[in-house]
This record gives structure tokens, C-alpha cells and sequence, in this order.
């Protein structure tokens, strides 16, 4: 599980590339607001590449819950772990 | 931290809008002088930002039903349809916009707001979904949250988008209300109705259409883009606060189940209903919308010297003509000077700062009206033309 959500990130980071106006470093820790200082609709379009790549639906309720990427991570491995 | 400290931040905001003259936010009309002119700052002032897309706010019939409804039923019902407030000036104007429609049944709220969380709220709960299109009003987000059902979106006006988000729901999709607007507020671009519309019924889902910024100024007989597109969707809700030029809203349906929303809607159910003067200047309204197709044709003819003329300036604008013509300003500075000099020389507009815009943009955004002259028309445009350029 641990690898699944360690490669997540990793993916997850690539993801955020194109919404960031300079390359980054980011970490599972990273915020995605206060690090990332990410506005909502760059949030909107991170979100939707994240759905597509692995598929999934998620909804605006558990993305209110998202600060970090490790969070974000791991909503996508509980999500494809009950599929 | 208290419950008043989160307001200073939010002050903080408001006071950075004021860099010189009049803070956006807090523009007082001292006088209304017509559909299209007003008195600001002791100024008299183009009104180039009002949604009153057909400029009957100050139409002689309209004002004269509101005047004898005024005087014949009092100034407020003080209840709601449920109780003391269920005129039969109510039902006419349900019976009204049914027809106009020409669907079987109607619902009128106290706001075009209500309207919008009032109808999702009845419409879905727990256990159900929303997909909302990602460009759609605050109002609808609202309703959302306030109906229970899980919310999610889709692209905007991408069809494709939607079809794979209803396919990840697998079985609920059968339950989902799927949430487009007629066309979109900010931005001034329509729906791909037909894609939307295939697509939720390929998965068995119902469509919503909000036609708040389209009714008076999409199809040929205004009905907005279900008529120009030939869609029949399940639920269109609308407002009578924009082309209508009144307050308050509606949902037409062909479902029977439309007429229960009155016992499970709880923003219908515990508001005052409709003030009897509104009711009647909408009705009136209504009746010079569906008479007077020359106001809608004037409204385009507007929309279209408008857009083509600050297009021909060199500005970003949104993506197609329309009557809600948004010019794009390269920074929140930029917009909120420029904003302030088009109002010192006379025009007023909206002014939308990040994040409300859908790509996070600035804009500046007129809204055309049939009430608009020529020669307003053409001062709008002067009044860009004069405005320094961005190299500048």
C-alpha cells in the first residue's frame, strides 16, 4: 500500500506541473493552498487530470477535505481499492 | 481565534478594491434615469452592466400591472404559497410560463436563488448525485450543499467529460441531476446542449437547464437555448430579475412530480411568497417578451456592434458575440483602474477579479441591453478606446 501511495505522489506531481507558473519541488506534505498558493480553478483543472488518469469520481465534498497531496494520495488508493 | 476575527481578513480584501474614486464593490445609483442610465457619483452614467437584457424595467405596461396590483392587493402577501400567501395572481403566472414553455407544469419562486437551490434541494438528497459543469453559478453550487447529494463537476461545456464522470458513478447515475446553464453568466458562451442533453440520457440521468442569462435572449421566441437548440430537458429553471426586469424565479418540468416540489422544497415552502406588484410586472413582461420579438432583435444587433467594436480595439474578449461581452485585462490592477476610469468617464460595468472568473481571469464585463442606443453603444466603445493601453 505504502509503494501504491509513494508512486501516487510521484504521479500526482506530475499532474501539478502544468499548474504551476515555475517548476517545484513538492512532497506528500506539500499543501496545495498554502505552499503551492494553487487558486481554486487551478485546483479545478489539477482535479480533473487527477479523475481521468486513474478513472475515478471525486467528489466536491472529499476534495474539501484535501490540503496535502499524502492526503490526496491516499483518497486515491481507498478509491481504487473499492472499485 | 473568535467568531469575528475571520471578518478581518475579508476587510482587508474590500479596502484593497479602493484605490482611488469609488470602491467596486459599493457603487450607490442615486437616481435611475432609464433602462440604460443612472446617476453615479453626481454623474449621469451609462449603465453598460445590468442583465436587463430587454430593457423593460421602465416599460409603461409593465409599470401600470404593477401599479394596479399595487393598489388592488396591497404591497406583500406577509405569508407563504403554503399558508396566506397563495394568490391567484401565483398560479396565473405559473399557468403563464407553462405555456410559454409548452411544458405541463410550473413552479414560481421568491428569487431566481430560490429558484435554483429550491428546485435541487426537492430534486435530490442522500444517496444522490449532482454533476454540475464547472463554470456554473454560485447559486447552483449552493444547492448542492444544500440538497445532500454528493456534488461533483465536470469540464466545462465538454460533453466528453461529462460521459466519463457519469460512467465512473456506474449505478447512481441513473440518480443524478446533471446541471447546465443556457448560457454562462461571466464569460457570455452557450452550452453544446445536444451533446449535454445525449449524453445524460445515454446514462438515464436528468438535465437541468438554468436559463437565467438566455430567456428573452436565446431562440425565436425567447425561450432560450432549449428552443434554439430543440432540447427538451427535464427541469428548466429561470429567473424574472434579468430580461424580466422584476424579482424571483421559476421551474418548468414535464414531470407531474414538479407539483410536489411545492411539499418538499423547503426554500419555497418557508419564504414569503411573491409580492403582488412583482408578480404582476413580471406577468406583464412576460407578455411584452412573447409580443415584441423586435426587442430581442435590437438586443443582438447591440451585442454584436458591441463585441465586434472593442474586438476591433484589440481586446481579448470572450469566446463568442452575445449579449454578456467580457474583456479579458491582463492583471486584478489593471481591471480594477480601468474599471475606475471607464465609471469617471461616464460607464459603468461589472467587474469580475479573480477567482470568480472561470479561467481566473480579470474581466470587465458589460451586459447588453435592447434599451441600449446606438450612440451608448458607440460611448461604450469610445470609452475603451480611450482607456491607456497595456504597453502603456
Amino acid at each position: 500500500m505504502s509503494s501504491n501511495v509513494s508512486t501516487i505522489i510521484s504521479e500526482l506531481s506530475g499532474l501539478l506541473a502544468p499548474q504551476l507558473a515555475e517548476p517545484r519541488d513538492t512532497a506528500p506534505e506539500t499543501d496545495l493552498i498554502s505552499d503551492l498558493a494553487l487558486e481554486s480553478v487551478q485546483i479545478m483543472e489539477f482535479m480533473v487530470d487527477v479523475e481521468d488518469h486513474y478513472d475515478i469520481a471525486i467528489s466536491l465534498e472529499a476534495l474539501a477535505e484535501i490540503r496535502t497531496l499524502q492526503q490526496l494520495a491516499d483518497l486515491i488508493v481507498a478509491m481504487l481499492d473499492n472499485r | 481565534m473568535n467568531l469575528l476575527d475571520k471578518f478581518a481578513a475579508i476587510e482587508e480584501t474590500r479596502d484593497g478594491l479602493l484605490t482611488e474614486g469609488i470602491n467596486p464593490t459599493d457603487v450607490v445609483v442615486e437616481e435611475v434615469l432609464s433602462p440604460t442610465e443612472s446617476m453615479i457619483g453626481g454623474k449621469r452614467t451609462i449603465m453598460g452592466g445590468t442583465n436587463n437584457y430587454l430593457g423593460l424595467t421602465f416599460d409603461e405596461a409593465c409599470i401600470a400591472a404593477g401599479q394596479r396590483a399595487l393598489a388592488e392587493s396591497g404591497t406583500g402577501t406577509t405569508g407563504s404559497r403554503m399558508a396566506n400567501g397563495n394568490y391567484a395572481s401565483h398560479a396565473l403566472l405559473e399557468q403563464e410560463l407553462a405555456d410559454f414553455y409548452g411544458y405541463p407544469y410550473a413552479m414560481i419562486f421568491s428569487t431566481g436563488y430560490a429558484a435554483n437551490i429550491g428546485t435541487m434541494a426537492a430534486l435530490v438528497g442522500s444517496g444522490d448525485a449532482i454533476m454540475l459543469d464547472g463554470d456554473a453559478h454560485a447559486s447552483l453550487f449552493d444547492g448542492g450543499k444544500l440538497s445532500g447529494a454528493t456534488v461533483y463537476r465536470f469540464k466545462h461545456n465538454d460533453a466528453d467529460s461529462l460521459d466519463k464522470r457519469l460512467n465512473r458513478l456506474g449505478d447512481v447515475a441513473s440518480r443524478t441531476l446533471v446541471i447546465v446553464e443556457g448560457l454562462y453568466s461571466i464569460l457570455g458562451d452557450r452550452a453544446p446542449l445536444k451533446e449535454l442533453a445525449e449524453v445524460t440520457k445515454k446514462h438515464g440521468a436528468y438535465l437541468f437547464v438554468d436559463e437565467a442569462h438566455s430567456l428573452g435572449v436565446l431562440g425565436e421566441q425567447g425561450r432560450g437555448l432549449i428552443e434554439e437548440t430543440g432540447v427538451e430537458a427535464d427541469f428548466i429553471v429561470g429567473t424574472f430579475s434579468k430580461s424580466l426586469g422584476s424579482t424571483g424565479g421559476f421551474c418548468v418540468s414535464p414531470h407531474k412530480a414538479l407539483t410536489l416540489f411545492r411539499y418538499a422544497s423547503r426554500p419555497y415552502m418557508f419564504t414569503a411568497s411573491p409580492c403582488p406588484s412583482v408578480v404582476a410586472t413580471t406577468r406583464a413582461a412576460l407578455a411584452q417578451l412573447k409580443a415584441r420579438p423586435e426587442l430581442r432583435e435590437t438586443l443582438w444587433r447591440n451585442a454584436n456592434k458591441l463585441y465586434n467594436g472593442l474586438s476591433q480595439l484589440g481586446f481579448q474578449l470572450g469566446p463568442e458575440p452575445s449579449p454578456v461581452v467580457a474583456v479579458r485585462m491582463d492583471s486584478r490592477e489593471r481591471a480594477l483602474a480601468m474599471w475606475q476610469r471607464l465609471l469617471d468617464d461616464g460607464v459603468y460595468l461589472n467587474l469580475i477579479l479573480p477567482p470568480a472568473a472561470p479561467d481566473g481571469s480579470a474581466l470587465l464585463r458589460c451586459s447588453v441591453s435592447a434599451g441600449h442606443s446606438d450612440a451608448q453603444i458607440d460611448k461604450i466603445i469610445e470609452a475603451f478606446r480611450a482607456l491607456p493601453r497595456e504597453t502603456d
